[in-house]
């Protein structure tokens, strides 16, 4: 199966901020209104996998994890969220760990 | 100057076997047999292959446990400071990008410990890393989920004392995970 990629790092920041635009720059809420919520309709509309690499960064804020993943799935659904995403972390294998209890517990 | 004096480690030895050989023919307290005991000589080769396996094979299985043990060690010692690291952050600046990336080398620490185990073929250290984990986790989500300003995070007294909380159970799991290494 094709695969659509975001490369957080790349292309978005390298310091990855807090939960919402009022605490900071780089937040969730900007990830997630600027790159992931587009490139999550277009993997679903093109049944295309849609593949978050986690790598290349400074360290994520529980914040902006939970901002982020938990908030996308509180906008479309678990199973949409959970059958889509996939995530590479080769420098910190326990984030996608992390990720999916924010995801489960959304 | 060195090669002789190994020569001469190496035929003393030799020398001295012959004349303690030579001395004790000259008593009558000892004889020498010409014939061989089959079970005492099969017990005096079974005792020396013996000795040969405990001075071979097993000294080397202690000595590298014991190679392997000050590696995890010293990785839980890293971690050790990795905490306290974050903890003078937390007590000072707060700042938002350092702390997020101290957890991250934290975490990155903590899976190579995984990874060394688990190449070492040790699984009875799983529960105690599990539960590191999840106690990483917790001091994760109470320092770095808490709301942030001006790049800087602020701790209400409550989430500090959350805070410590969380830290002391993480060095606690690490100082019973050492402790837990020492008995293999």
């Amino acid at each position: 199966m094709a695969e659509i990629v975001v490369n957080i790092a790349e292309e978005f920041s390298k310091t990855p901020g807090p939960r919402s635009k009022a605490e900071g720059l780089f937040s969730a809420e900007e990830f997630l209104d600027t790159i992931l919520v587009g490139k999550f309709r277009e993997a679903l509309e093109s049944g295309k996998k849609l593949t978050i690499v986690l790598d290349g960064t400074a360290g994520y804020a529980t914040s902006f994890l939970e901002g982020t993943f938990g908030e996308l799935v509180r906008r479309v659904s678990k199973r949409e969220v959970k059958s889509t995403i996939q995530f590479i972390s080769n420098e910190e294998p326990y984030l996608i760990d992390e990720i999916n209890q924010y995801i489960d517990n959304a | 100057m060195l090669n002789l004096r190994k020569l001469f480690w190496c035929l003393f030895p030799f020398a001295l076997g012959i004349l303690i050989g030579f001395l004790s023919t000259q008593y009558t307290l000892f004889t020498i047999k010409y014939e061989v005991d089959i079970v005492p000589s099969f017990f005096s080769v079974l005792t020396i292959l013996i000795g040969v396996y405990i001075a071979v094979v097993i000294q080397k299985n202690i000595s590298d446990k014991r190679v392997q043990k000050d590696i995890f060690i010293e990785r839980l010692v890293e971690l050790k400071e990795a905490t306290n690291k974050i903890d003078d952050e937390i007590n000072s600046s707060r700042r938002f990008n350092e702390l997020n990336a101290m957890f991250k080398n934290f975490s990155s620490k903590l899976s190579i410990l995984e990874s060394l185990l688990s190449h070492a073929r040790i699984s009875k250290f799983n529960t105690d890393l599990a539960k590191l984990k999840a106690n990483l986790l917790t001091y994760k989500r109470a320092a770095t989920g808490a709301v942030a300003s001006n790049n800087v995070f602020t701790y209400s007294p409550a989430e500090l004392i959350k805070l410590n909380r969380a830290r002391l159970e993480i060095l606690k799991k690490i100082d019973i995970f050492i402790l837990d290494i020492n008995t293999i």
